[in-house]
């Protein structure tokens, strides 16, 4: 069977203006086998965290652990229960945020968020069987910058 | 003409940074989701022609909290190691490692709990090369919100011969149904 190029951008967008505090990603397609949602840009003020939110999901029904270093010692950050998982976060300098959600489209998984941003990783958890067909991403206390950009593609495992 | 290469070089904040400024670059090479248990999983007949690889699963076994452990081309001789640090929802932080191990044995981790399988991310760094050892690097997480567990974990085989096989299983019990093994090449 041939093999498939993958890793296709199912959608993108870029703020303008310094006023939008929400993004979302609305009827993903659930062809798919896992998602990668990158995020680059800065935020208006302090460094406030993103917070995700799926299928419009506002229960507790979310956890996150993060773990990073400041330079100079590691830290680790634990929530539970939680109304969305804050599974990223932007600086005042440019800040790339890197989200793996493996298998989101199976309905017999909870739903992980896999981070990579800076020099920290998360785990964020959705506690759905649900396959994922929205995402949202709220920046907390602060708003995104002009020329952020947030780019979700695809990966099609081998069929 | 395709983009190959990035670089932020001369650029001040750069939104260039990334590796997913490329679109399709990676291939489908082989994927196996369980329809029921297996005491490990094996890709084999690797084809030479990408960069790298990645192998993506997201796993359960039948003991929970298991290390997933790989070994290359059926080599089960002392020819790994591997070094790990990761954290826990107590917030301990722990660092470790290994030498002369028969496997490397943080290639992933098993979840705990019901519906709450391990989501793993592993690079496998210029797999083809015969002039190198080769080495992985992965992501390692679960969390079921009461325990939770993620890791950074290196490993290397010392081994110069291309990747050709791999066998993935479990420290102990079995994978359960619906864990996903999924391998990928990049190219370069």
């Amino acid at each position: 069977m041939a093999k498939t190029a993958t890793y296709s951008l199912i959608s993108s967008q870029t703020t303008s203006g310094s006023s939008t505090t929400v993004i979302t990603f609305s009827s993903i397609p659930q062809t798919f086998t896992d998602l990668v949602l990158v995020v680059n840009g800065t935020a208006v003020s302090g460094g406030p965290d993103l917070k995700y939110t799926f299928n419009s999901d506002t229960g507790s029904n979310y956890a996150r652990i993060a773990f990073y270093g400041t330079g100079s010692a590691a830290f680790v950050a634990r929530d539970i229960n939680q109304t969305g998982t804050n599974t990223g976060y932007l600086g005042t300098s440019n800040t790339t945020n890197i989200l793996n959600v493996p298998d989101y489209s199976n309905t017999t998984t909870y739903k992980n968020i896999v981070a990579r941003i800076n020099a920290a990783i998360y785990l964020g958890t959705w506690r759905s069987t649900a396959a994922i067909s929205s995402i949202t991403l709220t920046i907390v206390s602060s708003s995104y910058a002009s020329g952020c950009t947030f780019k979700l593609y695809g990966i099609e495992a081998y069929k | 003409m395709a983009i190959t290469k990035i670089s932020n070089s001369g650029l001040v904040n750069s939104k260039y940074s990334n590796l997913s400024a490329d679109n399709n670059y990676m291939e489908t090479i082989a994927s196996t989701l369980l329809t029921g248990s297996a005491s490990s999983v094996t890709f084999s007949n690797i084809p030479q022609g990408y960069k790298h690889l990645q192998v993506r699963h997201t796993v359960k076994a039948s003991l929970d909290d298991q290390d997933v452990w790989v070994n290359f081309n059926g080599d089960t001789g002392s020819n790994y190691s591997e070094h790990r640090i990761y954290a826990n929802q107590a917030a301990s932080i722990v660092s470790g490692g290994a030498t002369s191990t028969s496997k490397i044995e943080y290639f992933g981790r098993t979840g705990a709990g019901t519906n709450v399988f391990g989501a793993n991310v592993v690079d496998i760094l210029d797999y083809s090369n015969p002039n190198k050892n080769k080495t992985i690097r992965g992501i390692l997480a679960w969390d079921n919100n009461s325990s939770a567990f993620v890791m950074y974990t290196s490993g290397c085989w010392y081994n110069t011969a291309p990747i050709t096989s791999m066998v993935i299983q479990p420290q102990g019990g079995t994978f359960s149904q619906y864990s996903r093994f999924s391998l990928y090449g990049i190219k370069g």
